[in-house]
């Protein structure tokens, strides 16, 4: 494996893993601005996933905010 | 119109602890949670079932009411919806009203009311199987007749126990027929279904008419045979024991000390086994990968942090069995009220300790569950208190610093060391919860003290199947945990514990040099005086996120220190050359009260809705917690004699 191809694996996970904690643990409304703030720069699926849950499991999922559907739409 | 609103939608309403959910989880395929209490379901769940013809029917299931003047938040999300008042929610098409057939009495009052509405209404005469078990004269077709409303039997912790509700629905979808009580409250019926509801008016009603139905009830129970309901002997031959002043007690610390006696004791062999397979998976890693970042990541992130979480399963899953075998035998409504003398000297009252039980689990549901206390001010003391309670999450952080640092042996009577500690770190977390409470108490003017009033249920043999349900759940929330948010968290310390990389000849340890080593040096100042270091210092920051995190952070702050021949997954030899006793000790004090949870935080500013209290929460229990370290450090060093 070259060191190149590992150190791509590597950032791979280590962003993924970024993005995934931001979800997982940042507040409601601050996943939803920065949802809307990269809107055009990343595909709407992964922005409408990355403001549309909530906070812990117990709080089970919540629906994806009106505004940013239809702005993915 | 879309799909979802064309499907009719069935109601199941009734009072606490008559079976709604479970008759929900037969009729949808639904696993939500049930116990042998009340005040188990605090917001609406619905789920989808399919009739035998193919058509669709949403089905909710509404919290426990005793009447239409809600008295409990979760009350009032039932009586908001039977009553038309939430505007995105349409009226119900059905109302099933569920009955314990063993409590007809009690549960009858709350049908006539219902009836009153004007809604079309099924009785579910639930638990049939156990009234006549009792020997009570139970006949459904008369007790239609007496209320003028279809009733169909029930037993809804059975396989099919549902089927007469389904077939009653499959007819009313198919042919719909009036399920309206015939010459009850006409002018309500006057304007059909979709008529608004006149809510104050059915509101004033039923307030005047709570003597009329008691009196309704009595006439239609004598109407039936079933005016002198026989004593539940076996049930009260067991309360005369499990209640009594004196032995009563006695049974509920016996019992509880078992439990944790047995989580030690039972869950070793599996835990070995975990070890060992996450020891084989490094193995294998690290012949299949050169040395690297790739497999740096894999074996110093990703199976030392995440794998020595997972370790934990086995004793997560021994303490929820035996919690849920307590819930669903009907056990625990029995320690609420033993416990109510006690709780109502700290300010709480008996209904606290079902929140306070619920937060054993996690924090997060036992402060949904305090919407069950009527009284706000002691809704607001079981909120800020419920985090004192020791979830599963601090469970691992227990086990593994007990299991390193305090020695497996008998202190007599075959009661192990390890399980005696664990027992007074939950004895602490509860401690500190009734001592927090106390002093509320007397910030806050209280209130008159009100009586505990609740229901005791009848004994069950626990369910196998609810127990398989609730295991099974459980250990998905655990694996779900570690496979998500625990892992991610665990990927980001790695990097952040790996870079910057030091330069050539650096003396010390690469994590010494990296983002994560500079920031814990930081942090160590604050945590030096009660005793960590800064690689405790640096996995408390993660495991702000959920507690347990920071066996993994520690797991992974450790192997990234270590020479390289340590084994990942194996903390436990790590942290016992690393640290000395009172260091252990503090730590574990810390995490008795520690507020590192950013979900029940988030929980208690939903349910306060106020960032006021959970601010307070997070202060004290911070303060509580170094203070508690502090001076469990100073005081093992002053008895160890240490310099």
């Amino acid at each position: 494996m070259s060191a190149l191809f590992e150190r791509l694996i590597v950032a791979a996970a280590v962003l993924a893993s970024a993005l995934y904690a931001f979800k997982a643990l940042a507040p409601f409304g601050w996943r939803v601005a920065v949802a809307r703030r990269l809107s055009g720069r990343l595909p709407d699926r992964l922005l409408i996933w990355l403001a549309g849950q909530g906070a812990c499991d117990a709080c089970g999922p919540r629906p994806a905010p009106a505004a940013l559907r239809r702005r993915s739409r | 119109m879309n799909a979802v609103a064309a499907e009719p939608l069935v109601a199941l309403v009734g009072n606490p602890n008559c079976g709604k959910t479970a008759l929900f989880n037969l009729l949808t395929g639904s696993r939500q949670k049930i116990a042998n209490y009340a005040g188990v379901t605090v917001e609406r769940k619905e789920g989808r079932l399919r009739t035998a013809s193919g058509s669709r029917v949403r089905v909710l299931d509404l919290p426990g009411a005793y009447s239409l003047r809600p008295r409990t938040p979760d009350e009032q999300i039932t009586c908001d919806f039977v009553l038309g008042r939430l505007a995105d929610e349409p009226r119900p098409d059905v109302v099933v009203a569920v009955v314990d057939a063993t409590n007809l009495r009690r549960h009858l009052r709350l049908v006539l009311a219902l009836r009153r509405l004007g809604q079309p209404v099924i009785v579910a005469l639930n638990m049939v199987d156990l009234a006549r078990r009792r020997g009570l004269p139970i006949d459904a077709p008369a007790l239609g007749r007496e209320l003028a409303l279809p009733v169909v039997e029930t037993v809804g912790v059975r396989a099919g126990g549902a089927q007469s509700l389904l077939d009653y629905l499959e007819r009313q979808h198919a042919a719909p027929e009036s399920a309206v009580a015939d010459g009850v409250d006409a002018p309500a019926r006057a304007g059909g279904r979709a008529a608004p509801l006149d809510e104050a008016a059915a509101v004033a009603a039923d307030m005047a008419s709570v003597a009329a139905d008691q009196h309704e009830v009595e006439r239609i129970l004598g109407r039936l045979g079933l005016e002198g309901v026989p004593a539940d002997t076996p049930s009260d031959r067991i309360d005369r024991f499990v209640l009594h002043p004196v032995v009563g007690p006695l049974v509920l610390s016996a019992t509880l000390f078992l439990v944790f006696q047995a989580v030690f004791a039972w869950a070793q062999p599996f835990m070995r086994a975990i070890t060992a397979l996450i020891a084989a998976l490094a193995g294998l890693i690290g012949a299949a990968l050169p040395a690297g970042l790739l497999q740096s990541l894999l074996v110093d992130g990703v199976l030392a942090g995440a794998g020595s979480v997972l370790v934990f399963l086995p004793q997560i899953v021994l303490l929820f069995a035996f919690i849920l075998v307590l819930e669903d035998s009907g056990y625990l409504p029995r320690a609420a009220f033993l416990l109510d003398r006690l709780m109502g000297s700290v300010g709480l009252s008996g209904r606290s300790f079902i929140p306070l039980l619920s937060s054993f689990a996690c924090a997060v549901p036992g402060i949904l569950a305090a919407r069950t206390i009527p009284n706000a001010r002691d809704r607001t003391v079981t909120i800020l208190i419920a985090p004192l309670m020791t979830c599963s999450a601090r469970l691992p952080v227990y086990t593994l610093l007990i299991g390193t640092f305090v020695p497996a042996r008998t202190v007599g009577f075959g009661v192990g060391l390890q399980g005696l500690v664990l027992f007074v770190l939950y004895a602490a977390g509860v401690g500190g919860a009734f001592a927090v409470a106390w002093v509320l108490k007397r910030l806050r003017r209280a209130n008159a003290i009100q009586p505990l009033q609740m229901e005791l249920p009848t004994y069950h043999v626990p369910s196998l199947r609810n127990l398989g349900i609730g295991l099974l759940q459980r250990v998905e929330v655990f694996v779900r945990r570690v496979g998500t948010i625990i892992l991610a968290l665990m990927v980001l310390l790695w990097f952040l514990s790996s870079f910057p990389a030091p330069p050539a000849g650096y003396p010390g340890p690469a994590i010494e040099y990296s983002l994560a080593g500079r920031l814990g040096s930081l942090l160590a100042y604050l945590f030096a005086p009660i005793g960590f270091n800064w690689q405790i210092s640096i996995a408390l920051v993660p495991g702000l996120a959920a507690r347990e995190v920071v066996v993994g952070a520690l797991g992974t702050v450790y192997a990234l220190s270590a020479a390289g021949s340590d084994v990942a997954g194996q903390v436990a030899p790590l942290i016992a050359r690393a640290w000395t006793l009172p260091t252990a000790f503090a730590l574990l004090a810390w995490y008795v009260f520690a507020p590192q949870c950013l979900s029940t935080l988030v929980a208690a500013r939903r349910e306060t809705n106020s960032w006021r209290y959970p601010a307070i929460m997070a202060g004290y229990q911070f303060a509580l917690a170094y203070l508690a370290a502090g001076l469990t450090y100073h005081a093992s060093r002053w008895l160890l004699a240490l310099p």
